[in-house]
């Protein structure tokens, strides 16, 4: 299988956080979803993937190629979509964009119109006058037109209303088509990953927690729910996020027929969302309540 | 060629637009200063030399509404190099000095008034002139500016401040005579030329400063390089 990125051991050191040896292998023509907590890393190894920040160990290759070596050929058919995009406050969309194209060998100015006719863009507006949700479908419309092998989203749903968000995701899924086009897809909002996202990366506190298909998850992960005089120290010990309630508690484990032998009658055993595994996992036992 | 002209013109061409309002208002200012100093300055030589310092600040412009606006994280996600953003960043302050020197060569000719002849503005030795004073300011200034931004920018005009300031706490204390030592400073350097010119006769001269110039230029160019390739974004 062909891997349009494969990330090994990357690192990157900052004062107070730092992302260790994340490796994961995205192959070509699927989605990912990188989940995690604010903070957990996401963002980070997207700007290592850019080269916008120095990686202090690993490698990450794209296309087969060394991000490095090889940064303007990578970035040619990479397409970007920043959290919070930014372009030149005073120039219109349409001076952004035409200021853009030279850049791309494939950039294709009648997709570009689609695009910003199907997302009702303003390009005669200028850049500083949009919502924070024109800006992202602006930035989205410019990563789509150049004929991206990679499209690079961190956080693009954030701010942006119920309906386009939905039509984002089918867009994306719609890149799929041609089998061509891989999306690596940061999110904290997990409806929108179980709802498109091949493969999903868990990352928390710098580390990558698991990286496997959406199957391959939805198949290990389930959420334990007993009452709280079930909860011994072995229970504890073979669960790896365990949520405490005045009732009763909610345990998470990646080993599925493991705890369906282990916990029997008296507990309910059910598939763990993504939302599950993001709130449960590493959590000890506190009572939220 | 052709590749590595499209390749230079791409980012001046982008600077063009993106930056076109600052730019457009950067040329009435200028076009409109220099339209009085070109009637009111008696003395072209020091109206040449100022006019050099001026514009050179004027072409970092762009860059410092880069940082402003927060833009270069995107610009460092289109497919180049950093090297290649800082060569269209130095690509970007030669052309703008171009054309500022070319609307000053205009107004010269044209105003009604005007003590300057656009015929001494495009000798050899003024245009050598101009290139060694621009190249002096913004070899020293862009390398500052594309590390540190704006405040780069500032910081290197402080520390000139700074720096003239010590000399003249430095001159009272010890009794010099700051505007003799500088007078003198000048002298020498103008007899230095002034020997190499003959040695090297006027074109052997020339063509000299020239390539000092240009390898000032590289210099700069490439400790820009090494400065943005260390910023994180």
């Amino acid at each position: 299988m062909e891997h349009v990125l494969d990330i090994e051991r990357a690192t990157k050191r900052y004062k107070g956080f730092t992302l260790d040896q994340v490796s994961l292998q995205l192959p070509r023509g699927y989605i990912m979803g990188l989940i995690g907590p604010n903070g957990a890393g996401k963002t980070t190894l997207i700007k290592l993937i850019l080269n916008l920040i120095h990686r202090d160990g690993g490698t990450i290759r794209v296309f087969g190629l060394d991000n490095l070596a090889s940064e303007a050929e990578i970035k040619s058919r990479i397409g970007f979509v920043p959290d919070e995009p930014r372009f030149h406050d005073d120039a219109t969309l349409q001076s952004v964009a035409s200021a853009v194209a030279p850049y791309y060998t494939h950039w294709d100015s009648k997709r570009f119109a689609t695009l910003a006719g199907e997302f009702e863009l303003p390009l005669k507006k200028n850049f500083k006058k949009l919502s924070h949700g024109t800006k992202t479908k602006f930035a989205l419309a410019l990563a789509l037109s150049h004929g991206a092998e990679l499209v690079l989203l961190d956080e693009p749903t954030t701010g942006l209303d119920p309906v386009f968000r939905r039509r984002l995701l089918d867009k994306l899924a719609g890149l799929l088509e041609g089998e061509r086009t891989s999306v690596l897809f940061s999110s904290h909002i997990t409806a929108d990953l179980e709802r498109t996202a091949d493969f999903v990366t868990f990352v928390k506190n710098g580390r990558v927690v698991f990286s496997n298909t959406m199957d391959q998850v939805a198949q290990s992960w389930v959420v334990v729910k007993g009452g709280r005089e079930t909860l011994d120290a072995d229970a504890r010990a073979f669960l790896e996020g365990v949520r405490v309630r005045a009732h009763g508690f909610e345990g998470l484990t990646s080993q599925a027929d493991e705890a369906r032998r282990r916990f029997g009658n008296g507990y309910v055993i059910e598939r763990a969302s993504l939302d599950d595994i993001m709130v449960l996992f590493g959590k000890e036992g506190s009572n939220d309540d | 060629m052709t590749e590595a002209i499209l390749r230079n013109w791409i980012p001046l061409r982008r600077d063009l637009i993106l930056h076109r309002r600052t730019l457009v208002l950067v040329a009435v200012m200028y076009t409109a200063f220099q339209a009085w100093f070109v009637t009111s300055f008696n003395n072209p030589m020091v109206w040449l030399v100022f006019n050099c310092i001026y514009f050179s600040f004027l072409t970092v412009t762009p860059l410092t509404a880069d940082e402003k606006t927060q833009t270069l994280p995107w610009l460092c996600t289109l497919p180049v190099t950093r090297a290649d953003l800082v060569r269209g960043r130095y690509v970007t302050s030669w052309a703008l000095v171009l054309a500022l020197y070319a609307v000053s060569v205009a107004l010269a000719a044209l105003m009604p008034g005007s003590d300057i002849s656009p015929v001494w503005m495009l000798g050899p030795d003024r245009l050598l002139l101009v290139a060694g004073v621009v190249t002096f300011i913004i070899a020293l200034l862009l390398p500052f500016t594309i590390r540190f931004g704006f405040t780069g920018m500032l910081l290197t005009l402080v520390a000139a401040q700074v720096l003239g300031g010590v000399m003249l706490v430095v001159a009272k204390i010890t009794g010099g005579d700051l505007g003799s030592g500088i007078s003198a400073a000048v002298g020498i350097l103008r007899e230095g030329i002034f020997a190499l010119r003959g040695s090297l006769g006027v074109l052997g001269f020339q063509l000299a400063l020239l390539v000092v110039l240009f390898l000032a230029n590289w210099a700069s160019y490439r400790a820009s390089v090494w400065l943005f390739r260390r910023r994180e974004f």
